[in-house]
């Protein structure tokens, strides 16, 4: 007789129920501590309506003015990614196993990294104001400290991630560690490194847009003193061309990523 | 194909007692070093049995050498030792005359850039072009930025890395991407990749294991007429014995650790290759 077919599940039901109702206490005590109300909910939507009505048709007088924020929005985001990826190369390299010069470089820079991403970009705008003042300056250092924690750690990963054999065929011959990081790694990984720049291209222009709300520049100073002066109309103006340029940016990304990779 | 100098190799037997044989393959007595020198080279990996010990190996300017064995016998093992991509535990080794054991970072890639080495798999970075591919096999001896693309490169090197393709028969292939070149093609580049190191010694892993048999047969004919050609001492790894047969001067068994069958492979027969691979190798 043939053995017996292998049960479905390998743990017992009692621990899955164990962990159903943890997971399920979890989220009722995160819905508590929130407020969350379906009847508030319920008793917001006339407020929405109205908000809504407020907002059509879009206030087309700040045109130029709002096409200029955008410009700003974009130059930042542009400026901030662009030097941040450069800085994310040499980042990488020291925080991928197999590039590292010495452990401890791979310990601290991974540890850099993390600190950078865990910080809200938010955080950062308002460190930065604080430190050279409002504008746009303050928002490209930021974007430039978020791309650098961003970047970094996947541009570590995608290093990591290489077929080591193309590196040892050169260590075999005598080629030195730069040169063989620029032939034999780098070109492996940059594929996954250009995906990465183009996502955080994208990441960067949505992020400029919240951080003029702290003061650091762009299209978010516009959009929020049309909201703390209820001008709607002109706030749904700013949200219909930050629609097109994050858009835009993604098409033309998208269009990039297909034609490198 | 027939090497132009005495070899010398010393051949330990499974009763582990040591008996040096002279081969001599050719009249002339070598006033040259030879191309590789191995003596005593032992290595283990993590307190396990060792994967060889007290292996004894020369190739002389020239000359083919072709390890064989079963699989797991250490015949990789042994070559990555040889040019210390793994530290051996015991044992010298010299190339062109120059000891490698004690050399540590800039004096060994020095010493490593005698060496030109031709993988299983070719090992080229697929998103460049075949002769950037090729240029890079001298970063051993010339290293620098200008090195790392064709279009950058001075020009004497990058006509030597066209020459170097010309010699393998891939010239009209220069600027092609090397991940649209077949598998016979890409190992064709492999070699000149190696030459252009102008090594003294030619290190080849199963050089034609990811091969269909012609292709196989147009390399290994390459191999030879390269070496030979140029005095440049061939190492090989192998598990084709008819190639190993035809195209290396020594055969060199690798079995239960040590060096069991070292013969010139004109005098090799198929009985005692058989006999090799029936009694006690051990398969992986």
């Amino acid at each position: 007789m043939p053995n017996a077919t292998p049960q479905r599940f390998a743990h017992n039901s009692l621990w899955h129920a164990g962990a159903f109702t943890f997971a399920m206490a979890v989220l009722a005590w995160a819905l508590y501590g929130t407020d969350f109300s379906i009847s508030r909910l319920i008793a917001g939507v006339p407020n929405m309506w109205t908000i809504t009505g407020e907002m059509l048709p879009p206030d087309t007088s700040r045109f130029n003015a709002i096409v200029s924020a955008i410009i700003t929005t974009l130059q930042m985001a542009i400026a901030g990614a662009a030097i941040g990826i450069a800085l994310s190369i040499p980042i990488g390299f020291l925080a991928a196993k197999n590039t590292t010069p010495h452990p401890w470089l791979y310990r601290i820079s991974r540890a850099w990294l993390t600190m950078l991403r865990t910080v809200p970009d938010l955080a950062w705008a308002l460190f930065f104001v604080a430190s050279v003042g409002l504008g746009p300056f303050a928002g490209v250092l930021t974007l430039i400290v978020d791309t650098v924690g961003f970047c970094g750690r996947f541009f570590a990963e995608a290093i990591e991630e290489t077929d080591p054999q193309p590196n040892e065929a050169l260590a075999a011959i005598g080629a030195k560690p730069v040169d063989r990081f620029a032939v034999a790694i780098l070109p492996n990984a940059s594929a996954s490194m250009v995906n990465t720049s183009l996502f955080s291209l994208e990441k960067a222009v949505r992020s400029s847009v919240v951080l003029g709300l702290v003061g650091a520049g762009g299209i978010g100073v516009e959009l929020a003193v049309s909201m703390e002066m209820f001008r709607y109309d002109q706030a749904s103006m700013i949200i219909l061309l930050v629609f097109l340029l994050v858009y835009g940016v993604e098409r033309i990304s998208n269009a990039i990523r297909t034609r490198i990779l | 194909m027939s090497a132009p100098a005495a070899v010398t190799t010393t051949v330990t037997t499974p009763a582990t007692v040591a008996v040096t044989e002279s081969v001599t393959t050719a009249a002339a007595a070598p006033l040259v070093s030879p191309a590789l020198q191995v003596q005593g080279l032992s290595k283990a990996f993590n307190q396990q049995p060792p994967v060889f010990s007290n292996v004894d190996l020369t190739v002389a300017p020239g000359q083919a050498v072709a390890i064989i064995g079963a699989n797991g016998a250490g015949k990789s093992t042994l070559l990555r030792c040889c040019v210390r991509l793994l530290e051996p535990d015991a044992g010298q080794v010299s190339i062109a005359g120059k000891p490698f054991s004690e050399l540590h970072g800039k004096a060994l890639r020095q010493a490593r850039s005698q060496v030109g080495f031709v993988f299983q798999k070719h090992q080229l970075i697929p998103r460049l072009s075949v002769l950037s591919n090729v240029l890079h096999g001298a970063l051993g001896s010339q290293g620098g930025w200008r090195m790392w693309r064709q279009a950058w490169a001075p020009s004497n090197e990058r006509d030597r890395a066209y020459h170097m393709l010309e010699q393998v028969g891939l010239a009209h292939l220069a600027l092609r991407r090397a991940d649209t070149l077949s598998g016979g093609q890409s190992q064709r580049v492999a070699i000149a990749r190696a030459l252009m190191q102008t090594p003294r010694l030619l290190m080849a892993d199963e050089p034609t294991a990811s091969l269909d048999p012609s292709s196989g047969m147009a390399v290994m004919e390459l191999l030879k007429q390269v070496t030979q050609s140029n005095q440049i001492g061939l190492l090989m790894v192998s598990h084709n014995l008819e190639q190993t047969m035809q195209y290396s001067d020594q055969i060199v068994g690798l079995k239960q650790q040590r060096i069991a069958l070292n013969s010139a492979s004109r005098e090799c027969c198929r009985e005692q290759l058989r006999a090799f691979f029936s009694t006690g190798a051990t398969h992986a």
